[in-house]
């Protein structure tokens, strides 16, 4: 894998040592370079990501559904002591578009990947996350959920049997126009074991969709 | 028999406790303003760290320190009652000169609260791109009587913080999101259906140019020289400037794509014969 997208992490003098291009990473012993998954998005541009489901997905009142969704995934290169991870790296491998949320004032960039929603669980690459969302529809009318955001900061990734997972996403939809995006700490295919990048979180997790799902 | 030394003891202490009681409480008051100054300072750089400059920070944990130092050593003037010094005295003197001392920098001090509005209120920050009076620059130092903006084009321009605060700052940089619209024009000849319809899947290849809002793309008005369009595109507020500088070139490869050529004035002048 490491070939097809041009980089190499080797070994030099017992040190490991990451190459791509003209760029070359070498660490010191006691600290190892690893390629590991991570969410496809440029925190520099935004922290929160985006589905956009199309078509939407419609929920009946006082009911609680669950759709599964691919997310896209990048390389991430990390420099670790296997209880810390360092980003130094990141090897592109979807576009990225972004997209406004609310209003200028009081909104927020997401990174937008539009993609369709299954009831079932769908096979996945190994660039995708298979990603479980849980939509509660507390609110006394039907609900159309078309766009879930979170902040990607906290959102975990999970990995089992070669399949790579993301964090189970709860939409709490409380009235027309306002729902709460909380992610679970839990993976989305039971059973999966956790990517230490992103550490599971004692707090938080939690956005507020005020302009609408 | 060590009962009644203990006894003694305790009670020559309380003794001299009561003797020295002005004298103890005067520097228990002195002790304790200075470290309270100590908490408060440190609490304020915690609070101010990376969002506020240094300088500011340590200017502004002085200030607080020596003000709660002073009030410690006006409670112990006050429970020593030295003879010749009474506290009324000293805050009638030190209120007069504190009259004095603000007529005479009544400028600077307007300069000084303003800057200390500024920390608090945060209407920009250190990096921030802002327009103040056509002065478009970015913010590289926010002082306690001054800001320092650096221009484009690399010169420094100091502005007194109480002119900042009370005047009208457009901020670049904390803007969501920034649209940015040029105006160019076409020969009647052109498509403009089909310029409209490759610009904007041009625009939409871009990584920077937002999905929502849509990019748009209309013609404006007729001109003398052809039809005047206007192109609008959003972008983050982080990616303002790759959209501005880089929106004119999609326009002129688009046009050029399309064998669009660049409008100009014309006459067509006829000869009568």
């Amino acid at each position: 894998m490491a070939m097809e997208f041009g980089y190499i992490i080797t070994k030099e003098n017992n040190n490991y040592v990451y190459i791509r291009g003209d760029k070359k990473i070498e660490v010191p012993q006691g600290l190892i370079i690893e390629e590991l998954p991570i969410l496809s998005i440029n925190e520099n541009v935004t922290e929160y990501f985006g589905i956009v489901l199309d078509p939407p997905i419609y929920v009946n009142e006082d009911e609680k559904i669950k759709v599964y969704v691919k997310l896209p995934l990048d390389i991430g290169i990390y420099v670790t002591n296997r209880s810390k991870y360092k980003l130094i790296d990141r090897i592109e491998i979807y576009p990225k578009k972004y997209a406004l949320y609310g209003n200028i004032g009081n909104g927020v960039i997401y990174r937008y990947w539009k993609t369709s929603a299954s009831f079932e669980k769908i096979n996945t690459n190994r660039h995708e996350a298979l990603t479980a969302i849980e939509i509660i529809n507390e609110a006394e009318s039907i609900g159309a959920i078309s766009r879930i955001i979170f902040d990607f900061n906290n959102f975990s990734l999970f990995t089992k049997d070669d399949i790579v997972c993301g964090e189970l996403i709860q939409l709490n939809r409380l009235k027309k126009g306002l729902a709460v995006v909380k992610l679970t700490n839990k993976p989305s295919l039971e059973g999966s074991k956790l990517i230490p990048t992103i550490p599971l979180k004692i707090l938080g997790g939690e956005f507020e969709m005020r302009f609408g799902t | 028999m060590n009962i009644a030394l203990q006894t003694l003891g305790l009670e020559t202490i309380w003794e001299y406790i009561k003797l020295y009681q002005n004298y103890i409480e005067a520097i228990l008051a002195i002790t304790i303003s200075v470290i309270i100054a100590r908490q408060i300072t440190k609490m304020i750089r915690r609070r101010l760290h990376e969002k506020a400059p240094v300088h500011v920070i340590q200017n502004i944990s002085k200030v607080s320190s020596y003000i709660i130092i002073l009030i410690g050593l006006a409670v112990a003037v006050r429970q020593l009652e030295i003879p010749g010094i009474q506290l009324t005295e000293l805050l009638i003197a030190g209120g007069f000169i504190g009259i004095v001392i603000g007529l005479a920098a009544q400028q600077t001090l307007s300069n000084f609260f303003a800057g200390i509005l500024l920390v608090v209120e945060r209407p920009f920050k250190i990096g921030d791109f802002i327009n103040y009076n056509n002065n478009v620059g970015m913010i590289t130092d926010i002082g306690l009587l001054s800001t320092k903006i650096q221009s484009f084009e690399g010169f420094y321009i100091r502005i007194p913080n109480s002119e900042l605060f009370n005047s009208a700052v457009i901020n670049y940089t904390s803007s969501i999101a920034r649209l940015v619209r040029i105006q160019f024009t076409i020969p009647f000849e052109a498509d403009v259906k089909r310029v409209v319809e490759t610009l904007l899947n041009k625009f939409n290849q871009q990584w920077y140019i937002l999905v929502e809002p849509p990019p748009t793309v209309f013609p404006v008005q007729f001109l003398e020289n052809g039809i005047q369009m206007e192109a609008r595109a959003w972008t983050a507020g982080k990616t303002w400037f790759q959209l501005f500088s880089s929106v004119a070139l999609l326009i002129e490869e688009t046009l050029k794509e399309l064998g669009i050529p660049y409008t100009y004035p014309k006459r067509i002048i006829t000869e009568a014969k």
